[in-house]
């Protein structure tokens, strides 16, 4: 089966760390939100947290050398991508109420450790698979 | 969905300034999707266990929606794409196959001035749920 997530509700969140220090204030801090949204998120109903990870991996230097099967030189910072997929927009905005507590951490930590942070918030999901 | 944790992603975002670009880039995910569910491994070492594309308004970056509010739209259009696999080798297999995809991606980025951003070979760390 396909589309499974078709019209749920996504946000997406990266970070690049500079530095080593700033990836690991990053970590800390996911460690206290994953405990978080374990605990406050929902399982079933229209609020449903449907999916959540957090990646982590090195900024590669070109993209290029992926597709002839190589792997690019990295940068030397540290990138975090977190998404988020929930049943509905309610379910999102809910979130967002919710989790006003870790707003200041997170943006002092970006701050601190002058890391990029991006969020792409609302995203309809259009297509997906599988199930 | 089992537990994501240590499988390997991809993600891209795009910010396509015009609503051709936005269609231009509609028509290639239709394609691309198709191309997916025909050529990637629902099961085994290559498999690809999730594909979303996704698509939203570029909402001004704010701490309004910490108080149920909108920000106000940039007028851009985002697109994100995450795909999750397996292992790395099946990641870095689909970027091999996708080569022929390349191309025309790089060209319609520059035709509509797309700011396009690929983060490759991620490891997933955490995950809900089990």
């Amino acid at each position: 089966m396909a589309d499974a997530l078709v019209g749920k509700f996504s946000v997406t969140f990266v970070f690049v760390a500079p530095t080593e220090e700033g990836a690991e204030a990053m970590r800390t801090m996911f460690d206290g939100h994953a405990n978080f949204m374990g605990v406050k998120s929902h399982e079933h109903g229209p609020l449903k947290l449907i999916h959540y990870y957090l990646s982590e991996g090195p900024e590669w230097a070109d993209d290029a050398p992926f597709f002839e099967g190589k792997w690019p030189e990295k940068t030397g910072r540290t990138v975090f991508t977190l998404n988020e997929v929930y049943e509905t927009e309610d379910g999102l905005i809910h979130h967002y109420l919710e989790s006003a507590e870790f707003a200041p951490e997170v943006f002092e930590i970006v701050t601190t450790h002058k890391i990029e942070l991006k969020m792409y918030n609302q995203l309809k999901v259009i297509h997906s698979l599988w199930d | 969905m089992a537990n994501l944790d240590g499988t390997s992603t991809v993600c891209i975002v795009w910010k396509v300034p015009t609503q051709e670009g936005v269609q231009a880039l509609r028509d290639f995910f239709e394609f691309h999707y198709t191309y997916m569910k025909e050529k990637s491994y629902q099961q085994g070492p290559l498999e690809l266990i999730q594909y979303t594309i996704s698509e939203s308004p570029e909402y001004e970056l704010s701490g309004e929606w910490h108080d149920g509010a909108f920000p106000p739209t940039t007028g851009r259009t985002i697109f994100t794409l995450f795909e999750i696999y397996r292992t790395p080798d099946g990641l870095h297999h689909h970027m091999i196959d996708g080569k022929v995809f390349a191309s025309e991606l790089y060209e319609i980025a520059t035709t509509y001035n797309i700011e396009f951003h690929l983060m490759n070979q991620m490891k997933v760390i955490q995950s809900l749920w089990d």
